[in-house]
């Protein structure tokens, strides 16, 4: 994978983050409802991204607490993280397009948009 | 350091059941992932469980287990970045036990019936006939002759089972020859070598190893400075071995008085039989007819006669030469390969390097003309492949451009080539000669070559790789050692600083 390319665990983490600090259930969470509960993490595939992400400075500790005697550590973008989340989105919607217009120029294939 | 256990709300078993099984998979991850994230997944981990689940469930144990591999994939990684020393000690330890695993067994033994389509190149790992026979060979040769600044020219065999040995049989008799391993010579059936040796105080004798056991015998002192092995007999029983002067200096600057040159015949003991009928102590080249019945001599002005022997009667072919190599004689015996030459170019000063082959004709029948193959200087006769076709080695490149020395049929009909086997040289480096292939090989290669093995088997262990092996094992006690003495220092470190909570990044 290229130094710039975002594994799809990545794009969704960096996604749900988008709107805010959050801590780890809280992202497997909206990873959940924003994409229609089709996509499910794992918290071990959560946290190898999580772990990715702040080697690469995307994310950071945005705070450390204890709630019911256990530790919790909360999120959030970096400006990089950020950067690189626009640029991804604009891709994949840039191909989404891509896809989509071609797709309309052929009636053959049933799709008309 | 860690986060307190306890729970806030009274536990259940449950809870405890559930806690104690996310912990168990939480173990498989690296250490110094487990000091910084354990609590903090677990807490997820715990969050995420359905309310009443007593145990960690398939999805979420193998979704643990993939990303522990990964961690540990990274933190490979990681260590082999910061110690480098202590990582490649550890890759050659592995690597090392490896080799030694897999080299360990003993090679598997062929009869040699076709060569492989590429031969072994050079190499300083290469395993001794003596510690690890090879069985029946499917070639010898000698390489590594003219290598720039690491000049160990070796004899190497090769076993039709593809086990690829140093000959230590002639590499040990290199007195007197700077090096170079001794003169060898390779049985029809491949199961021995025989090995000759220059000796200045007039001592040599000669030795005959089995490559099928690695055992050696050897006859007494000959009294002669130079002894040679010349022909096996076509059964593999005997060698015929010329004694004569250190070749390389004229008769006065010999150092030891030296008796006229003269053939014996040695049995596979090491005793001395008595020469075939017919065959005068006095010849010069001698060869067996693949029938074993006659031979071709040299005599006096390299006159070349055929002897049979059981009349012991000799027949002149009216042709003075030299013999072209060990194998002269086509596999039907119709045919003897001599040196001459073609035209000036296979002539240097009064030797000649081209190959003229002269029938052998029947007394009475009608005369057939010989053939002249130019080869020249660079080249040499091997063998037959077949009645009427003859196989030189010579010089060559591959596809890429990249030197080796190739065994090419030649067809005396129609002169066309087809190559049977290469040999890298590397550049040239490595230089081979000397080529020996049995005669049932020659000839099966025409039509089928084997594939050569991805990695040849040189044996189990060879010096080098013993060495490194030792090394990584060093190297690792070595880092293991400091490792220790670092995790206890930064224990007392712990010891002496302050405790609890948890630890802020």
């Amino acid at each position: 994978m290229s130094r710039s390319g975002l594994q799809e665990p990545s794009f969704l983490v960096l996604t749900a983050l988008a709107q805010g600090p959050l801590h780890g259930y809280a992202i497997l969470k909206d990873v959940e409802s924003t994409s229609g509960g089709s996509v499910r993490l794992g918290v071990g595939t959560l946290y190898g991204a999580l772990e990715r992400l702040a080697e690469r400075h995307l994310v950071e500790i945005a705070s450390e607490e204890v709630v019911d005697s256990r530790l919790r550590r909360t999120y959030r973008l970096t400006e990089d993280g950020a950067a690189l989340l626009a640029a991804e989105a604009q891709r994949r919607h840039e191909q989404s397009s891509a896809a989509l217009s071609r797709l309309a120029r052929s009636p053959r294939l049933g799709w008309q948009s | 350091m860690s986060v307190s256990r306890r729970r806030a709300t009274p536990s259940t078993g449950a809870d405890d059941a559930l806690e104690s099984s996310y912990r168990r998979l939480l173990r498989l991850y690296p250490t110094r992932w487990r000091r910084h994230r354990e609590e903090e997944v677990l807490a997820v981990l715990l969050q995420t469980a359905a309310p009443d689940q007593a145990r960690a469930t398939p999805a979420e144990s193998r979704d643990l287990l993939l990303a522990a591999g990964r961690e540990h994939g990274r933190a490979g990684q990681r260590t082999a970045r910061n110690a480098p020393g202590r990582t490649s000690a550890l890759v050659v330890l592995i690597g090392g036990t490896g080799y030694l695993l897999a080299t360990a067994s003993a090679p598997v033994q062929l009869q040699p019936v076709a060569l492989p389509s590429e031969l072994p190149a050079y190499s300083y790992v290469t395993q001794s006939v003596s510690a690890s026979p090879p069985g029946p060979a499917v070639a010898a040769y000698r390489q590594g002759n003219g290598a720039e600044l690491a000049d160990f020219p070796q004899a190497v065999v090769v076993g039709a089972g593809g086990a690829v040995r140093r000959l230590d049989l002639a590499e040990d008799r290199d007195e007197a020859m700077q090096g170079s391993p001794g003169s060898f010579l390779l049985s029809p059936d491949g199961s021995h070598v025989a090995s000759g040796r220059y000796d200045l105080g007039g001592q040599a004798d000669i030795a005959v190893q089995d490559l099928r056991t690695g055992e050696t015998s050897a006859t007494a002192s000959l009294g002669y400075p130079s002894v040679a092995p010349v022909a096996w007999s076509p059964d593999g029983s005997s060698v015929l071995a010329s004694l004569g002067a250190l070749p390389w200096l004229a008769p006065e600057d010999q150092p030891v008085q030296v008796p006229p040159a003269r053939l014996v015949l040695v049995g596979l003991d090491g005793g001395l039989l008595p020469l075939p009928l017919g065959v005068s102590a006095q010849v010069g080249q001698v060869a067996w007819a693949p029938d074993g019945r006659s031979l071709v001599v040299q005599g006096a002005e390299r006159e070349l006669f055929v002897v049979d022997t059981v009349t012991g009667a000799p027949r002149t072919l009216g042709v003075r030469a030299d013999l072209a190599g060990a194998q002269p004689w086509s596999p039907d015996g119709a045919l003897l390969a001599t040196s001459g030459a073609c035209s000036s170019e296979g002539r240097v000063g009064s030797s000649t390097y081209d190959v003229v082959v002269v029938p052998v004709a029947p007394t009475g029948s009608a005369a057939v003309a010989s053939t002249c193959i130019p080869s020249g200087v660079e080249s040499q006769l091997v063998g037959w492949a077949g009645p009427r076709m003859l196989v030189l080695n010579t010089s060559s490149e591959d596809d890429d451009g990249a030197e080796r020395q190739s065994l090419v049929a030649i067809d005396l009909d129609d002169g066309s080539r087809t190559e049977l086997t290469a040999i890298p040289t590397s550049s040239g480096n490595y230089r081979v000669g000397d080529v020996q292939v049995p005669p049932a090989a020659l000839s099966g290669s025409l039509d089928e070559r084997a594939t050569p093995p991805a990695v040849w088997d040189r044996g189990p262990l060879a010096r080098w790789p013993g060495l490194v092996l030792v090394a990584g094992a060093v190297g690792v006690l070595v880092a293991v050692t400091a490792a220790v003495g670092r995790r206890i220092g930064s224990r007392l470190d712990d010891r002496s600083g302050t405790a609890g909570g948890p630890k802020a990044e």
